[in-house]
């Protein structure tokens, strides 16, 4: 043949088997189940048992991508891309697309202001409309259905950025309020979501500024009262379905690492079923911001362990297969936040047919409708806060309602006057739903038909004073061309309040700059600087940097104005620093001098002066102030709570020429009005938070009567920031010369109390009544008065119910009062309505930080009704005494795992939380266990479950504790089997049901052909044929999706020979020989040990004799030995071996010490032990070790059978030639399996080695080798 | 994918094995040297795009034809190879793809989608699996999305993040923060 020709064949052969290996690597992808319904689509199973069945069918690196917000498309098994990140706090985030036929959604009133509405059931409606909305955009396929939305954290501090986001300071009527949200989004479908919504930020994630680095500390009574009240009631009240952690850590760890918090606190005490998210890069801030742990797989790991399902960011996308490959994480951890993820996803209907699904008919002219433009307009009306309604100086006449049959001029002044401000998280509503107050005011007028001339001014900005800049660097330029770089962060000293962080950017920089802060740096070497750089990122507007030398009023070397109005660009919150240059007046200084970066805000505007001439010609002058996103936002909390820029200036201007000056304020929250609300020619103040797209027409309903505002102040008007404690003060109680917090705690006088707010009319209270005056904490109980319109128009009244118990002792330091109840009624002018205030006992509990549990303070509990929590009008009282009745309130039942595979057996493991949140031992309960399909997943007594057959189970375990009832279940998915269904050697079946490894003699030459089948048609099978006999032909059975994979062994061999050494018979190979050490005489195979052995990472031992055995057999030898084998490990006898790291070896050996081995009695004559090893893959997998310490061995001679009989090795040994003793079983699945003889010294086992061997507990001297004489090697 | 690794071994088999063949060619003077089609070359994807992209991360070798095939090697030997379009036909919105980068545990490739032009962005861990990455970006407090047609993209290691070259002088930066994206305007006015 042509050597050509004869190369072009063998690459030919190799390329054919290159096709048979790589075929073997490739997973089938399109293998699809023969059942006419995939499991995950059949809707007569349960949500979960759905979920766990998807999840079961995911390859590895699928799972790993959908462990993101942004959930990839998994096209084989139909699923959609999805995003879980959507926002909908007062709309939904998103705007127009007209290339789907959708409208800018509405924008309704952003939650502080709703948060001033005190109706529950008005939010309920107003997120049922977003709901609407955001179904008929989801139709679209251009957003999801889970929302982020709403935040219940309550307002721990006013200057915390996100303010404008929140319902309130009190976790009471933040819970009240979010209830109506949740109720709102989810819909009432027994079945389907309408919406998700999310609960964040949990928890305590209150000041901005660090909250990629911050710990909240706090004791157990500032978590559960006031932190974790407002999750614990939407979960046990309203089945939230979802929360969000915070960035942040609690007591100093990160709560998206926290297993406590989300685990033990979420999920088994309130009893959250859902999926947890973290916030976008929260997981990376474990790792990148905390330093909690040092890698991103670390990350990962502590977030999937901790509870986090989903990560906004791509930590786990990127990192959870290696975290899996490193051991940090298992399966378990991905499958179980799939699952859950899933399981909302199916709760909305997205793998139902559409018919079932009642949600999904919203055309797309749903959104931007009519109707959710007139609820956002009736939302926009109920949440304005008459703050002060005086008469007109000189008048008899109340400054609102504006009465406009005595007007002919109105002066509308200010920055707000004609702008909509929607607030943070608002969509992009349509141009023509958003209604400013100058636009709204002029059409109302026009639309009456009056004449009156309406002006509009700006007047003022609202340029903030603080957050002005974030510097990361500066550099000094001399003369002769040399610059030198600062780090700014590196300052010496520096004004009160300033901070260093890169919040979401990259660069660290120097933060929190107020009008006035200042760093200073020592050392800076001045002499000769022409020029100074200063790396500086404008957040908002900027600010002025003046360099001085010395002290912050030293002299001035350079100034800097790095503010957008000069033409710098701005970088927002997440920028990085642009050098910004100007020339260094040198004023003779030579040496190294300390530096001071001085920022002040710019300047404000002088009040043009024709501004405050048309405010004093008008009849009225109404000032629309207030804060912006330049105020306050996401990284950035306000430093100050004035109101930005000069409106303050603009106010008193304006009242100084105008005696009829009303003041309307649209703010984030609270701002400090100490300066102007007492004036006497301001006679009225509105106030509103971000008021939605229908600001402006609600402003003019308000201020001219069609509206009587009703809305009452959500949180505590403080008269100075300095009332507040350090932002970072997350404990409650005030104390050692810091004030307590929040109507709760603090007792200093305030401009402004919680709940505030008056009314065109009045409201007079009478008739207090309680239902019942003696009361335990099982007790609902109501109270009741009279509310009287005494006024002239109708109008809302909310009536508020706060409670005390002034009976507790003193170094408890209960709070002052709490909100705990409340109701907004609508009272026509001249008539009385009865309130009635439903109130649970239970939910009056406090915490008790030694039991780690609810108490219940016992005496006097008196309830304050009023007008606001200042403003009370009666009280009632009753009188606690007793305890909660203990009744289970959640069960948690799992198993640890979502997906089996047949014939594994588990436990469930349940968790039982009483009413008072604290656990009980199971032991005191009943606790009964079912399945409902045992066929595939059975459950005993005990809880043990079993995998029985493929398909998927929900065990369900039910507690009985004390007369009450509850469950909890978990669903299972049962993958199939690695099992075969056929196994076929030259066409005949040689299966055996159990058996891993087959044996089959044959003469030696060309190895038969194999050929299987798995049992189940979803798995592959691989057949490596053996090259030859004697050979072995290893069939797989592989899952691809799971990544199992099962061996199956068809061994062939040759008959293997015995020998009766009367010389060393061909058959044997000798491993490791060292000629020296081994003879043959006398009849004997003589082997002297020498140093090392086979077992574990010693692979030394010299003079193994084996021969082929590819088949079962049983082989025995008799063996003496030249004394008792001695330490450290001698030993000599029959090996099974494939090679050094899979054998399995019976052998007469020295004896074994450790735990449960006995130690030799002093003195006694040394005895030996029979051993039975066995090692797969280097790892020991079994050890039996039989003392002969009692067995009298004459003259060293022991006699060894192994029995092999497929993967399975039986050992007996005899002391006389006639009666043998089992010693002990292994089961090994060895490939091209030789049989033979093995003597050696053996080695002491390492501490920590792996396989886990006996470990000696002397140090005895070194003995002599051992002489071992195999008289003969029996094999049949 | 393994048809071009058979026809390329075999080619390689019959090109070594032709008739007449002395594995040498003889030039018009008659002095030999050896065939191009000896020197032993290692089977490359099957592709019928040209490639537009390449770049490495620790995991593999990652291209990317101009007809939306990314393919990816960790031996330069095996080579997987997914259709883009087809594999997600009917998922994703078909899309022309113009750059990838490998960047820290993943690989991103941009372009537009073909029905509206706008910007699109995949990422991926491991080559198989594609997730769709949003090109929003904050303004204040308002969402916008990136308008800019992807020129090209590059993985900043150091930051940690991918880079999109766009046009009209704007970078685009895509951190491990879903709703981190930054926009920056780099034009020469």
């Amino acid at each position: 043949m042509n050597p050509k020709r004869f190369l072009g064949i063998l690459t030919l052969a190799a390329a054919l088997a290159a096709v048979f290996l790589l075929t073997a690597s490739k997973p089938s992808a399109d293998r699809k189940s023969k059942s006419a319904t995939p499991i995950y689509l059949n809707t007569s199973y349960s949500f979960e048992e759905r979920a766990a069945d998807l999840v079961s069918r995911f390859t590895l690196e699928e799972k790993q991508s959908l462990l993101g917000n942004s959930m990839a498309a998994v096209p084989r098994l139909g699923i959609k891309a999805y995003n879980v990140w959507s926002e909908a706090l007062h709309g939904v985030l998103s705007g127009a697309n007209p290339s789907v036929g959708i409208q800018g959604p509405t924008s309704f009133p952003n939650s502080v202001a709703t948060g001033s509405s005190w109706d529950p059931e008005l939010l309920r409606r107003e997120a049922s409309m977003i709901a609407d909305e955001a179904r008929a955009i989801f139709q679209t396929g251009t957003k999801g259905l889970t929302f982020w939305s709403p935040v219940v954290e309550p307002i721990r501090d006013p200057r915390w950025g996100r303010t404008g986001e929140s319902f309130g300071e009190d976790p009471f009527l933040s819970a009240r309020m979010a209830s109506g949200y949740v109720r709102g989004l989810m819909g009432d479908d027994p079945k389907y979501m309408k919406a998700v919504p999310t609960a964040k930020h949990y928890f305590a994630n209150n000041s901005e500024f660090n909250r990629h680095v911050g710990s909240a500390d706090m004791d157990s009574r500032d978590m559960r009262e006031f932190y974790l009240y407002p999750y614990k009631e939407l979960i046990e009240n309203d089945a939230l379905p979802s929360i969000m952690t915070a960035y942040s850590a609690v007591n100093h760890v990160p709560v998206s690492a926290s297993e406590f918090l989300l685990d033990r606190v979420a999920r088994r005490t309130y009893g959250m079923k859902g999926y947890v998210t973290g916030d976008c890069a929260a997981i990376e801030d474990i790792y990148t911001g905390h330093y909690y742990v040092e890698t991103a797989e670390e990350a990962t790991a502590e977030g999937l362990t901790a509870g986090v399902d989903t990560d906004c960011g791509s930590v786990y996308q990127r990192y959870a297969i290696s975290a899996l490959e490193q051991g940090l994480i298992t399966m378990a951890d991905i499958d179980r936040a799939l699952v859950n993820m899933f399981t909302v996803r199916m709760r909305t209907g997205e793998f139902d047919p559409e018919p079932m699904v009642p949600y999904t008919l919203m055309p797309p002219s749903t959104v931007n409708s009519e109707r959710s433009r007139a609820l956002a307009m009736e939302v926009a009306t109920r949440t304005p806060v008459l703050l002060k309604n005086e008469n007109v100086p000189g008048t008899s006449d109340k400054a609102l309602p504006i009465d406009l049959s005595k007007v002919k001029r109105i002066a509308l002044i200010g920055p707000q006057a004609d702008k909509v401000e929607l607030g943070p998280y608002s969509g992009r509503p349509e141009e023509s739903s958003r209604i400013s107050p100058y636009k709204a005011i002029s059409e109302y007028i026009t639309d009456k038909g009056l004449d009156i001339e309406v002006t509009v001014a700006s007047g003022a900005s609202t340029k903030s004073k603080s957050n002005l800049l974030y510097i990361g660097y500066f550099e000094t330029v001399k003369a002769d061309g040399t610059v030198r770089r600062y780090d700014a962060t590196q300052y010496t000293a520096s004004s009160e309040g300033i901070t260093v962080g890169s919040g979401m950017g990259d660069e660290e920089q120097v933060r929190s700059i107020d009008d006035g802060s200042w760093t200073a740096y020592a050392n800076v070497d001045l002499v000769d600087v022409e020029q100074l750089t200063v790396g500086a990122n404008i957040p908002t507007e900027g600010g002025i940097i003046e360099a001085h030398v010395d002290s912050p009023d030293g002299n001035l070397v350079c100034t800097i104005e790095a503010t957008r109005a000069s033409g710098k660009r701005a970088g927002g919150v997440y920028g990085t620093s642009t050098p910004m240059t100007e020339k260094v007046l040198k004023l003779g200084i030579n040496d190294l001098r300390t530096l001071y970066l001085v920022y002040k805000a710019p300047e404000d505007d002088e009040i043009d002066p024709a501004i405050i001439d048309d405010a004093a010609a008008a009849d009225v002058a109404v000032v629309f102030v207030g804060t912006d996103e330049n105020t306050a936002t996401e990284e950035a909390d306000r430093l100050t709570l004035f109101l930005p820029g000069n409106q303050l200036k603009l106010i008193q201007a304006v009242a100084a020429a105008n005696k009829n000056t009303i003041v309307f304020m649209q703010t984030l929250g609270c701002v400090e009005v100490e300066e102007f609300r007492n004036l006497a020619s301001i006679p009225g103040i509105i106030w509103t938070g971000y008021n939605g797209q229908a600001q402006g027409t609600a402003a003019a309903k308000v201020l001219f009567g069609d509206v009587n505002p009703g809305g009452k102040l959500n949180a505590t008007w403080f008269k100075t920031v300095g009332d507040l404690p350090h932002i970072t003060d997350y404990t409650l109680r005030g104390g050692a010369g810091k004030n307590g917090r929040t109507l709760w705690y603090f007792d200093k006088p305030v401009s402004y109390e919680f709940g505030y707010g008056l009314s065109y009319t009045t409201f007079d209270y009478s008739n207090f009544r309680i239902s019942k005056s003696a009361i335990t904490p099982d007790d609902k109980i109501v109270i009741s008065v009279d509310v009287t319109n005494s006024g002239g128009v109708d109008g809302d009244e909310v009536v508020q119910v706060y409670m005390t118990t002034p009976d507790a002792p003193a170094a408890l330091q209960r709070p002052i009062k709490r909100l705990k109840g409340f109701q907004r009624v609508t009272v026509p002018a001249g008539q009385t309505k009865t309130v009635d205030i439903c109130i649970d006992c239970s939910d009056l509990w406090f915490w008790d930080m030694d039991a780690d549990r609810m108490t219940f303070d016992q005496g006097r509990y008196v309830f304050e009704v009023g007008s606001s929590s200042k403003d009370i009008r009666g009280t009632v009282t009753a009188t606690m005494s007793g305890r909660l009745t203990p009744a289970l309130k959640t069960v948690v039942a799992d198993c640890g795992r979502s997906v089996l595979r047949a014939g594994e057996t588990l436990m469930t493991n349940v968790t039982a939380c009483l009413n008072d949140d604290s656990f009980i031992s199971l032991a005191d309960a009943k606790v009964e266990y079912t399945s409902n399909n045992p066929s595939v997943v059975a459950v005993g007594k005990d809880g043990r479950i079993v995998a029985n057959a493929m398909g998927v189970a929900t065990v369900t375990a039910k507690v009985t504790y004390n007369g009450t009832v509850a469950s909890g279940s978990y669903a299972v998915k049962v993958m199939p089997e690695l099992t075969l269904n056929s196994l076929k050697v030259d066409g005949k079946s040689v299966l055996k049901p159990g058996a891993n490894q087959y044996s089959v003699v044959r003469k030696a030459g060309a190895a038969p052909v194999v050929t299987a089948t798995a049992a189940d048609p979803s798995l592959d099978v691989v057949v490596k044929q053996a090259d030859a006999v004697p050979g072995t032909a290893v069939i797989r059975v592989i899952d691809y999706i799971t990544g199992d994979e099962a061996d199956y062994y068809v061994g062939f061999g040759t008959k293997a020979v015995s020998d009766e050494f009367k010389a060393l018979g061909k058959q044997w190979e000798i491993v490791r020989e060292d000629k020296a050490a081994w003879s043959v005489q006398n009849g004997a195979l003589t082997v002297v040990t020498g140093e090392g052995d086979v077992t574990l990472t010693n692979n030394n031992a010299r003079n193994i004799f084996v021969q082929s055995a590819n088949t079962d057999w049983t082989a025995e030898t008799k063996l003496s030995t030249s004394a008792v084998p001695g330490n450290p490990a001698q030993n000599a006898g029959l090996i099974a071996y494939a090679d050094d790291d899979n054998f399995v070896k019976l052998v007469y050996a020295a004896p074994a010490f450790g735990r449960g081995m006995p130690m030799a009695a002093p003195g006694a004559a040394p005895a030996g032990s029979i051993q039975l090893v066995a090692e797969e893959g280097g790892y020991n997998k079994a050890t039996v070790s039989v003392s002969l310490a009692d067995i009298p061995v004459k003259d060293n001679t022991v006699w060894l059978r192994l029995v092999k009989s497929g993967s399975g090795y039986t050992a007996y040994y005899s002391v006389d030639g006639k009666k043998f003793t089992k010693a002990g079983e292994a089961s090994v699945l060895l490939k091209d399996v030789k049989a033979g003889l093995v003597a050696c010294e053996g080695v002491r086992a390492a501490m920590g080695g792996r396989g886990g061997f006996a470990m000696p507990q002397a140090q005895p001297a070194q003995p002599s080798p051992l002489k071992v004489a195999f008289d003969w090697f029996h094999i049949k | 994918m393994l048809r071009p690794v058979l026809i390329l071994l075999l080619s390689l088999a019959w090109s070594s094995s032709g008739p007449g063949s002395s594995g040498v060619s003889e030039n018009s003077r008659g002095h030999g040297r050896p065939r191009f089609s000896e020197t032993p070359l290692l089977p490359g994807p099957e592709v019928r795009g040209k490639v537009i992209g390449l770049s490495f991360n620790d995991f593999a070798a990652f291209g990317l034809t101009d007809a939306g095939e990314i393919f990816w090697t960790r031996d330069s030997v095996r080579w997987e190879v997914v259709d883009f379009n087809e594999a997600y036909r009917g998922y994703y919105q078909p899309v022309r793809f113009v750059g990838i980068a490998a960047g820290k545990g993943s690989v991103a490739i941009v372009g537009t989608y073909e029905k509206t032009g706008a910007p699109a962005m995949f990422v991926s861990s491991r080559g198989n699996v594609w997730t769709e990455r949003g090109l929003t970006y904050s303004q204040g407090e308002e969402l916008f999305e990136l308008t800019e047609t992807p020129l090209s993209v590059r993985a900043d290691l150091e930051r940690d993040e991918f880079v999109i070259t766009c046009t009209d002088g704007v970078l685009f930066f895509v951190p491990p923060c879903s709703h981190c994206n930054r926009k920056e305007y780099h034009g020469s006015d």
